[in-house]
């Protein structure tokens, strides 16, 4: 009896030399030809002019130019609104959005929250007239890197956009717009700075969204200059943006690049640094799966010079083509998926940024309307009659490609878009995206009394 | 030669007495037999040349993974322009874990359902339950 079980255990412990050699042997293969893979990958990326690092990426930018020192100081004193306050500003923004006046007792809340933050608001508008923005010493990696606070950029969007309503309210429309100008102008700028990663995209959308519905609220029902109307018309210039938003996904390609090499290169000193991975099994799980954290990289990357393809492409074509870049590719296997291997979606990242070009899009025609009726005495009665006079084209939706949606509906003239679900809503919209195809009433419409 | 020689022998063998066997001589053999059987089992020519091959297969795998991965990882951050920051640096105010505990939950699933096609590691699990508590401070993000 005793012969024969430890027979059986020499037996089982040969094998499992066995296997072990095995599948490290494999393991080392694997690892060899991927990293030869992800070698040849990056070489070509490099070789067709794709930057590989953040350093690369990183704008030139003397102390003296450099807006995000202003930002630094706006958010060192940036009172964030206390919880009424926080309230009140919500409603204002919700109003905002959905057209409605703010009430009295939310008015001298918010005054009193401006007030608190007139410094920062100047330091804003400062920053806004610098050429560039970095945040943080180019040498490291972007996964190190400092950023802006996304909280307090996103309160200081909603500071800018109600410091504008009210001023616009109180004191003269023009500062009111001129607000929201230079709140416009800071948030585009992010696109360029060295921490432009995806999520300072998103908030530098969601920044926009605000101010240019704060901007809609000032100039919708208001005599307007013929040639301030011009001007401001400079400001929503959709396909400049879509051009200053790809930037952000270029940078989250280096992010994610950066972010993988170093996972792969085990660094416990950039990995813990980033609490990841902090333990010891953590590190040996991640030196066992480095095969596989190599083919996750390589195939993320090249996915993402396949979508560099599709940035600058309008919404509704861009959709289209990552749908059959994704059915093409496939999604990460479910074998692959209990290590942690990850790829990236970017359908939510285009919707929303199509969501604010659409606003982009209907706030300039509707601006183009307002000065053909300047000159005209009425509005038009289709877009085309803005061209080519007013308008280079007519404006298109980037959600469909066609026409801008324009229309009386009462007393009222209506521009719109007609939103993620490509169905004329009549105009209604909704003030939060939550899906991918809003089922109902998500139109982005630029609307005024035709009187 | 068989045949004349047998009646000499037998007479011979006749008067050897024959010499008693020590005493315990067959216990120690038959106590030995199992110990000899194991060990000539563990130690077969053929288990000792696959435990030492794999170990020194294995080793020598090991090794050259190790080497073949440092020129690879050489050669790519070379490619990249990237090298790995020292503790001094990476000491100076990072974005840490309140950094992204500050994010909007909104915005964190936004990065969530960008990031992950299928399941989301284990480890960013802490961070979405704790954007479900700071919604209702941002609400409205």
């Amino acid at each position: 009896m005793g012969i024969s079980v430890h027979k059986v255990i020499v037996k089982v412990l040969v094998i499992l030399a066995i296997l072990t050699t095995a599948v490290l042997t494999v393991r080392a293969v694997f690892n060899y030809t991927m990293g030869r893979k992800l070698e040849a990958a990056l070489r070509d990326a490099k070789a067709d002019g794709f930057p590989l690092s953040g350093f690369d990426m990183t704008p030139a930018c003397a102390e003296t130019d450099n807006g995000a020192s202003l930002w630094k100081a706006a958010e060192a004193l940036i009172v964030l609104p206390k919880h009424q306050e926080r309230t009140a500003s919500v409603k204002a923004i919700e109003s905002l959005f959905g057209g409605s006046p703010i009430d009295p007792k939310s008015r001298k809340l918010l005054s009193d929250w401006v007030a608190k933050n007139r410094k920062v608001i100047e330091l804003i508008d400062e920053a806004s007239s610098m050429v560039c923005f970095r945040y943080d010493t180019p040498e490291r990696p972007l996964f190190a890197k400092a950023y802006p606070d996304p909280i307090k950029l996103l309160q200081a969007a909603r500071l800018l956009a109600i410091q504008a309503l009210l001023k616009a309210d109180e004191t003269t429309w023009q500062e009111g717009l001129a607000g929201c100008r230079q709140g416009m102008r800071f948030f585009k700028n992010l696109a360029d700075a060295d921490a432009s990663v995806l999520i300072m995209g998103l908030t530098a959308v969601a920044d926009l969204k605000m101010l240019v519905a704060g901007f809609n609220r000032i100039v919708q029902g208001r005599d307007m200059d013929t040639a301030d109307l011009v001007s401001l018309m400079k400001e929503f210039d959709a396909g400049a943006w879509r051009n200053k938003f790809a930037r952000f996904i270029r940078v989250e390609r280096v992010f994610g690049l950066e972010w993988g090499l170093a996972r792969i290169a085990g660094d416990p000193e950039v990995l813990e640094a980033r609490s990841f991975p902090g333990r010891a099994w953590e590190r040996g799980r991640d030196w066992l799966i480095r095969p596989l954290l190599k083919w996750e990289v390589r195939r993320n990357f090249k996915m993402s010079l396949e979508i560099d393809k599709l940035l600058l492409l309008p919404y509704h074509e861009q959709r289209e083509a990552y749908d059959q870049l994704v059915a093409h590719r496939g999604s990460v296997p479910w074998h692959i998926r209990p290590f942690g291997i990850m790829s990236m979606d970017h359908r939510p990242v285009f919707m929303k940024e199509a969501t604010l070009e659409a606003m982009m899009l209907t706030t300039k025609a509707g601006l183009a309307c307002k000065i053909y009726r300047n000159m005209n005495g009425r509005y038009p009665d289709h877009l085309e009659a803005l061209v080519p006079s007013i308008l280079d084209e007519v404006p298109l939706d980037p959600f469909t490609g066609k026409p801008l949606v324009y229309r009386f509906a009462g007393d009222e003239v209506l521009v719109y878009s007609v939103g993620s679900n490509g169905r004329d809503d009549g105009g209604r919209e909704t003030y939060q995206t939550t899906q991918l195809v809003m089922e109902k009433d998500d139109d982005r419409a630029w609307r005024e009394k035709a009187r | 030669m068989k045949e004349r020689m047998d009646p000499e022998i037998e007479r011979i063998l006749k008067t050897v007495a024959p010499a008693p066997a020590p005493i315990g001589l067959r216990e120690r053999i038959l106590r030995g037999i199992p110990a000899g059987r194991r060990t000539r089992s563990l130690t077969t020519p053929l288990v000792r040349f696959v435990l030492i091959g794999c170990s020194a297969f294995l080793v020598l795998v090991l090794v050259m993974d190790a080497l073949i991965g440092k020129i690879q990882k050489d050669r790519i951050q070379a490619l990249v322009g990237y090298t790995a920051q020292h503790s001094e640096s990476l000491a100076l105010p990072l974005p840490g874990e309140e950094f992204f505990d500050s994010w909007p939950e909104r915005l964190w699933i936004d990065r969530m359902s960008l990031l992950a096609y299928g399941k989301a590691p284990r480890r960013t699990w802490h961070d979405i339950r704790n954007m479900k508590a700071l919604r209702e401070e941002y609400d409205g993000n």
